[in-house]
């Protein structure tokens, strides 16, 4: 890769368009012998059917508006106003160059050479969909990651020469929707509750065929929308029931069951769509004479769309040739952003409904070509390029709270892969930004990521369910690492969990959501302290009792409140460390054991799944054992313990035990297997 | 005394007057200037000379066939790029995309970085899905200017320069893949 690859691929280009001069001889002799025009029809030789030439007269005067009347249906929708449901992030949140960190992250050995086309938040971490080498060229495949820098594949979504082209997660943060094709050319979502099976649904299209691709979805308290294209082929039948400048829509209330939609305009032309709180939004351009004007449609339900707005330019005209290329809504707020053509600068638009809108701003000329435009609980955040060359491009982020005044975040060359495929952000502030075989990672840090009561209700839910935490500090003083403090929050997010004081053990209530916690009932053991712990039982008790926020940093759980503030550590071996990792992938979805030594009969076991120090055995005469993942990938199972209630014990399930509580390590196996071992023999675990 | 010689030069709506009349060689005038980019352009669309010529050759045939519905004269050039566009994608996407490597190996060594490193561009470039091949040889190869790409397909102006710019950073990213094969 050097900075002239633009000039590279010119004059690369250049020399293999380079006709050969018989090429150009044979094209002299085949205008020589067209076919008489008066006998036109009759001689459509070669390889086009007349049909064929019919749909090229047909699309070629639609598309270079010579004047054929396609149909033109009148909007019967009036403009929908867009509400938001949330407040206003709190300015401590503000994205800052001063609180954020950037790393570029390559992801070549991770994906073992596959590609990356979207990234979202989801449960404790990060999925991200795209194209895998295996098990053949260009499968649909999904990632799965705790942080942005370490990924771990999950999922073959679909068979090779798939594509995936996107990802969004439900407004309720339980489901995954991707979309893309399958190696049949069908248009396609895929459904997943965990990242790891996925389930298939097609995107009905007005005719079969390679020509039509979904490549971008949002999710929004309406469901979700896809927006899509097609390209007329001038040697196919012309779709009798859509016109070539109506946008392809889908909308789905769950992402299984998919509905066709369209905006009841022709000559537009949709660049972007974004959810809001209750409905979605459409931006783009609509025919206007024989140029373009920007112009935005909205809908409540993604069904019916409104007519379109267009956006006043300078002095209340509106800009010719120009779309909007990038929109997003806020809580409150609704920005649209154009670039600039010859004719006119880029503008930035706002509107608090989604109905009225005003131009802002004018965005310069050394501003970037925008590319994504997302609201994230620190503002909006703009990815952008400056410059034409690619290897010169230099990828411009810049945040916002209005619209109206920009901060830029980071200029730097474009990482690999060049060109951002989509951004997403956690309740940590963790931004992501995936460039296809690279990523950007942004952290906030530590002193400005501890959010406000305000703020922490717009955070998505970091899902605490299922983890374990060692106390580091209780209100600025350290423990002790023997015996120290710890929490556990229950497994399937029930609002309960665990914990220790350094001295008791104890059980609680909690009510936890995005950024709060509750503490109710406490249940404490009586203990006589005479332990390292003993100093902090009562601070530490009274930090946890009067926590009304948790925030999360990389592996450290911060609780505050009145009484103090606890910080807590992850109970895993630090990211990066194989152990880590092997934490990672089994606390992925449900697992089965494959095959044990001795043990017969596995196949009507019940699935099991992991948490921080839990494995459980699912459904009835399942089990539940504790659990530590060691460094390196050493792994402790204890106190296996079977649900015998009506199940007998006349099977392996003894043995199993046994087996299990040998284990003494864990590791990958073949084919996406996980291998647990012991002096007992291996445990196969697969999906 | 020196001898001045005046040549009439037929009009472009001379031109297509006579074509619709159905004089092929006024055609040929017409599409003459635009034939090497139309087939260059083909070519690295459909990925085959072959395929390249068989589109140009449907592009002149639906061109002329289709003369009557040209309303403007001056706007031929555009419109007839319009028909190498549109044929050029209809047979590039009933191909494959994929192309195997084919590296002369007999070639002295430097010669042979050499070509991997074009057949590697090569590949990456093939690869593409046909809309960017497309638009990138409508810059690079035809050098129109983002204003009449726009024209041809019939985006906004501001769209062609993200297609533009999507469309070479997605080659990048394969021709990476490519280096690491």
């Amino acid at each position: 890769m050097t900075d002239d690859f633009e000039r590279r691929v010119r004059d690369r280009l250049r020399a293999r368009a380079e006709p050969p001069a018989r090429d150009l001889a044979a094209l002299s002799a085949y205008l020589a012998d067209l076919p008489s025009r008066q006998r036109r029809g009759i001689f459509a030789r070669r390889t086009i059917p007349m049909s064929a030439v019919t749909g090229v007269a047909v699309v070629v005067v639609a598309a270079i508006g010579l004047g054929l009347a396609l149909s033109s249906r009148a909007p019967t929708v009036g403009p929908s106003p867009i509400s938001s449901v949330a407040p206003a992030p709190s300015p401590s949140l503000t994205l800052s160059p001063e609180n954020t960190t950037w790393t570029e992250v390559q992801l070549g050995t991770m994906l073992d050479g596959g590609y990356l086309s979207a990234v979202v938040p989801f449960g404790r971490g990060f999925v991200g969909v795209g194209q895998a080498t295996t098990p053949g060229p260009g499968a649909a495949a999904a990632w799965s990651s705790p942080d942005g820098r370490t990924w771990t594949r999950t999922a073959t979504i679909a068979d090779p020469l798939s594509y995936v082209s996107g990802v969004a997660r439900s407004a309720d943060g339980g489901t995954l929707v991707a979309i893309g094709y399958q190696a049949d050319d069908r248009t396609m979502a895929w459904t997943s509750r965990d990242g790891v099976a996925w389930t298939a649904a097609e995107l009905s299209t007005p005719t079969t065929g390679p020509n039509f691709a979904a490549f971008e979805i949002v999710a929004g308290e309406s469901g979700f929308l896809v927006l899509g294209h097609y390209e007329p082929d001038t040697g196919d039948a012309w779709p009798a029931d859509i016109d070539p400048l109506t946008p392809l829509l889908w909308q789905s209330l769950d992402g299984r069951a998919w509905t066709r939609v369209e905006i009841p305009e022709s000559r537009i032309q949709v660049e972007a769509i974004a959810a809001s709180g209750t409905g979605f939004l459409a931006g783009g351009a609509r025919r206007d004479g024989s140029s373009w004007a920007p112009a935005i449609w909205t809908s409540v339900d993604g069904q019916g769309w409104s007519a379109a707005m267009e956006l006043p330019g300078g002095s209340g005209v509106v800009d010719q040739n120009t779309a909007v290329n990038a929109i997003a809504a806020g809580p409150d707020l609704i920005l649209a952003v154009s670039d600039r053509v010859d004719q006119a600068p880029g503008r930035v638009w706002s509107s608090t409904d989604g109905t009225t809108w005003q131009l802002i701003g004018d965005r310069g000329a050394a501003d970037p070509m925008a590319r994504i435009l997302t609201w994230t609980p620190g503002g909006f955040i703009l990815a952008g390029f400056v410059g034409d060359t690619p290897g010169e491009w230099t990828l411009v982020l810049s945040a916002s709270a209005d619209g109206a005044s920009w901060t830029q975040l980071l200029a730097k060359p474009a990482p690999t892969g060049g060109n951002p495929g989509s951004l997403a952000t956690d309740g940590s502030g963790t931004v992501l930004i995936s460039f296809g075989q690279s990523l950007l990672v942004g952290s906030r840090s530590r002193a400005t990521a501890a959010p406000t009561a305000r703020a922490t209700t717009d955070l998505p839910v970091f899902d605490l369910s299922g983890t374990a935490w060692r106390a580091t500090s209780v209100s600025g003083q350290a423990v002790s690492a023997e015996d120290p403090p710890w929490l556990e929050f229950d497994w399937l997010g029930r609002p309960n969990g665990r914990g220790f004081t350094g001295c008791d053990a104890f059980g609680f209530g909690a009510t936890v959501d995005a950024g709060r916690i509750a503490i109710g009932d406490l249940i404490l053991s009586s203990a006589d302290c005479a332990g390292p712990g003993s100093d902090v039982k009562e601070t530490f008790l009274a930090a946890f009792r009067a926590a009304e926020t948790w925030s999360i940093d990389g592996d450290l759980l911060t609780l505050q409140g009145s009484s103090g503030e606890i910080t807590l550590a992850r109970d895993l071996p630090p990211m990066g460390d194989p152990g880590r990792a092997l934490a990672e992938v089994l606390q992925i979805g449900e697992w089965r054991i494959v095959s044990a030594p001795g043990v017969v009969g596995l196949a009507s076991l019940a699935p099991v799944r992991f948490a921080d120090r839990l494995m459980i055995g699912m459904g009835e005469c399942g089990f539940s054992s504790d659990l530590r993942f060691g460094i390196g990938g050493e792994l402790d199972i204890s106190e296996v313990d079977w649900d015998t209630a009506g199940c007998g014990t006349k099977d392996g399930r003894p043995a199993l035990k046994q087996i299990l509580e040998a284990i003494t390590t864990g590791g990958p196996g073949p084919d996406g297997a996980v291998v647990l071992s012991g002096p007992e023999g291996e445990v196969i675990l697969g999906r | 005394m020196e001898a001045v010689l005046t040549l009439a030069v037929p009009s472009r709506a001379d031109l297509v007057r006579a074509a619709r009349a159905g004089d092929r060689d006024a055609f040929g005038v017409l599409v003459a200037p635009d034939l090497v980019a139309a087939l260059g352009t083909s070519r690295l669309v459909t990925g085959s000379a072959d395929d390249g010529a068989d589109a140009v050759q449907d592009a002149l045939l639906s061109a002329w066939q289709g003369l009557d519905s040209l309303r403007d004269p001056q706007a031929f050039p555009a419109w007839f790029r319009q028909h190498v566009v549109r044929a050029a994608l209809r047979i590039a996407k009933r191909r494959r995309r994929v192309v195997e490597l084919d590296v002369g190996r007999s070639a002295p060594d430097h010669e042979l970085d050499r070509a991997i490193a074009l057949r590697q561009l090569d590949r990456a470039f093939d690869r593409l899905e046909p809309g960017d091949r497309l638009i990138l040889s409508l810059r690079h190869v035809w050098d129109l200017p983002g204003s009449e790409i726009a024209r041809l397909l019939d985006v906004p102006e501001g769209t062609v320069k993200s297609r533009v710019h999507a469309a070479l950073a997605r080659l990048r990213a394969a021709y990476d893949a490519e280096e690491r094969r």
